[in-house]
């Protein structure tokens, strides 16, 4: 169902004006990006059509609109034959192979859960055993086996809804990050906490003025960063201990390793490039004015370009880390 | 098929005439020019002198189009001289080419290596920077060697004052214990004593009646108490405490501690020289 922007009705351009993208996720074989909205809506664009050679206007708007959700999609998740959304309580999975096919006019999700909570804010995959960690609004952390769809266990401990997870592979522990600015980690196996930090309580990284919760949270094994009230800093995770300290104004809503160098993006117009060591060595422009999701596209070696998405309907493509290269719209 | 080959052949023909012809104007005509006079020559009925010129013109013509041969001769050696060249060229092209690309991904490798590198680099160096802010070792060993000294000694000299305190403890036993053996001599010998007490005041409550019990003496009593005259009076009779608070001591509660300087008897004032004195013998 392609939507042609050309007969700009004023009830579509208002639709566009208040647009959020919340989420993104590159297909398995990296030549498709989906990315989720606040209208609860999936737009599925082609990688290989935007980037090759006769690219045009056409190329850079979705080959694939649809609702997904009837509330806004906060968290899409890429396995290796599906697409993972999360909306309000409930998880549908979506094959990539019909997606890519757009056979979806009126199909429903292969999968389908549902969680009795208000929303889900964040999703990690655990490729260890095969499980799905998922942090909403009641407080906890549900981990969910992907091979029948069961809910295996549930991790209690945060006093408010959490916003960010991430999955530490090599010790096979989850971390979460919430509105009550603790960063737990729990241990998969045993389901218990085995650390709670706050870090809000660290001079080094709290700024009480913008509070203490914790919206990103990204891990490397042995490293973690974590921001948002409280400024973006660098974990050492065996001695708990901030190593490096961002001096980043804005809240980050999402930071990843990439190389060597640290990518995060949140309050500000733009894409920040850190080193490990705390300084800030590049700081790259964008269209959204307020960036909600970063994702890189490792999936694939052809098509290996960062984008962006945040508050505005245009997603920024970079080929380039250095420059924005074009946008694709909703 | 002679008609087509006819007309094969004669593009070819038109072609090969173009080609030709696009060298120099007029080789094709000055053979055909030649071919003519040589047959003219043949078979024209002139003197033997324009014979001879127009064989000469002949010849003429001839060298001509040699020398025209000759040089399309040499144009086609260069050509092919050329293309030898162009290939080697080529070739050489080729090559560099791919070595170019494998020198680019010889570096790629090297920069994902470099980058590696820089990255554990910085993991170090933010590492260290949390190191450094705890105190060093050493000094923090060298502290605790000091405090360690420092409890050795504070522990020797509260041995010290514990075995100050026993001696003192122990003379003030023997002193006391000397008193009351005194006291039983006293008591054991034939005389009356006043027991005075000084310690501001005295007060006959409990002596020792005979056979060892407990008797109140009543204030302006008198009685024999072992052949001891105690006079009552009023104040403290203060026993005493030779082991204070032990068992079987004969010191009973006593307020306030025993300093008696001189035993009143009947027939004098016995005073503490004359009582040590006493007791060694």
């Amino acid at each position: 169902m392609a939507r042609c922007v050309e007969t700009a009705s004023p009830i579509l351009m208002h639709h566009l004006l208040h647009m959020s993208v919340f989420s993104q996720s590159f297909s398995p074989c990296g030549k498709f990006l989906a990315a989720g909205n606040n209208y609860g809506e999936i737009a599925l664009f082609s990688l290989s059509a935007a980037l090759g050679p006769d690219a045009n206007e056409l190329s850079q708007k979705p080959i694939l609109t649809f609702t997904a959700h009837e509330g806004p999609v906060f968290s899409l998740l890429s396995t290796d034959s599906h697409l993972l959304s999360a909306g309000n309580g409930e998880i549908s999975a979506w094959s990539w192979a019909e997606l890519i096919k757009k056979c979806l006019c009126a199909l429903p999700p292969s999968l389908r859960s549902s969680l009795e909570i208000p929303e889900i804010n964040a999703m990690a995959l655990n490729p260890a055993d095969n499980s799905l960690a998922v942090g909403g609004g009641d407080n906890n952390v549900h981990i969910m086996d992907l091979e029948n769809g069961a809910f295996k266990s549930v991790l209690q401990g945060h006093t408010d809804y959490i916003h960010c997870l991430s999955v530490r592979e090599r010790a096979s522990e989850v971390l979460s990050g919430g509105e009550d600015g603790a960063v737990r980690i729990w241990d998969t196996r045993t389901s218990q906490c085995v650390h709670c930090v706050e870090v809000y309580k660290y001079e080094t990284c709290a700024r009480p003025q913008h509070g203490k919760w914790i919206s990103c949270l990204t891990t490397d094994s042995d490293w973690m960063l974590c921001g948002g009230g409280p400024s973006l800093s660098l974990w050492h995770l065996r001695s708990m201990s901030p190593t490096s300290v961002f001096p980043l104004s804005g809240c980050q809503r999402q930071a990843t390793f990439y190389q060597d160098m640290i990518l995060t993006v949140g309050e500000g117009q733009c894409v920040s490039h850190c080193l490990m060591g705390g300084e800030v060595k590049a700081q790259i422009p964008c269209t959204p004015h307020s960036i909600n999701t970063l994702a890189i596209n490792t999936n694939s070696t052809e098509h290996r370009v960062l984008t962006v998405g945040g508050s505005s309907d245009h997603i920024d493509v970079f080929t380039n880390l250095s420059y924005k290269a074009f946008s694709l719209r909703f | 098929m002679r008609v087509d080959m006819g007309a094969v052949t004669d593009d070819e023909v038109i072609r090969k005439r173009l080609l030709i012809d696009g060298d120099g104007a007029g080789d094709d005509r000055r053979i055909n020019v030649l071919l003519k006079s040589f047959t003219k020559w043949c078979n024209s009925p002139a003197t033997p002198e324009e014979g001879f010129t127009q064989h000469q013109r002949m010849h003429g013509t001839l060298a001509q189009c040699e020398f025209s041969m000759l040089k399309t001769l040499m144009v086609y050696d260069m050509n092919i001289r050329e293309m030898e060249n162009y290939e080697k060229i080529y070739s050489n092209i080729e090559e560099n080419i791919t070595s170019a690309h494998e020198k680019i991904s010889e570096c790629k490798k090297e920069i994902q290596r470099a980058k590696r590198i820089r990255k554990n680099r910085q993991e170090y160096d933010a590492l260290a920077k949390v190191i450094q802010q705890h105190p060093d070792r050493h000094e923090t060993l060298k502290q605790l060697e000091a405090l360690d000294k420092e409890l050795q000694q504070l522990s020797d000299i509260k041995e010290n004052v514990d075995a100050k305190l026993e001696l003192r403890k122990k003379q003030f036993h023997v002193l006391l214990s000397t008193i009351q053996e005194l006291q039983q001599t006293l008591d054991s010998r034939d005389e009356q004593l006043h027991l005075v007490g000084v310690c501001g005041h005295l007060d006959v409550r409990q002596s020792l009646g005979p056979g060892g019990r407990t008797h109140q003496p009543q204030e302006g009593e008198h009685y024999r108490h072992n052949e001891v005259l105690v006079r009552g009076f009023k104040g403290h009779l203060v026993q005493p405490d030779t082991h204070r608070g032990g068992p079987g001591g004969r010191g009973q509660a006593v307020s306030t501690p025993p300093y008696v300087i001189g035993i009143q008897t009947q027939s004098g004032y016995l005073d503490m020289d004359y009582l040590y004195r006493l007791k060694v013998q």
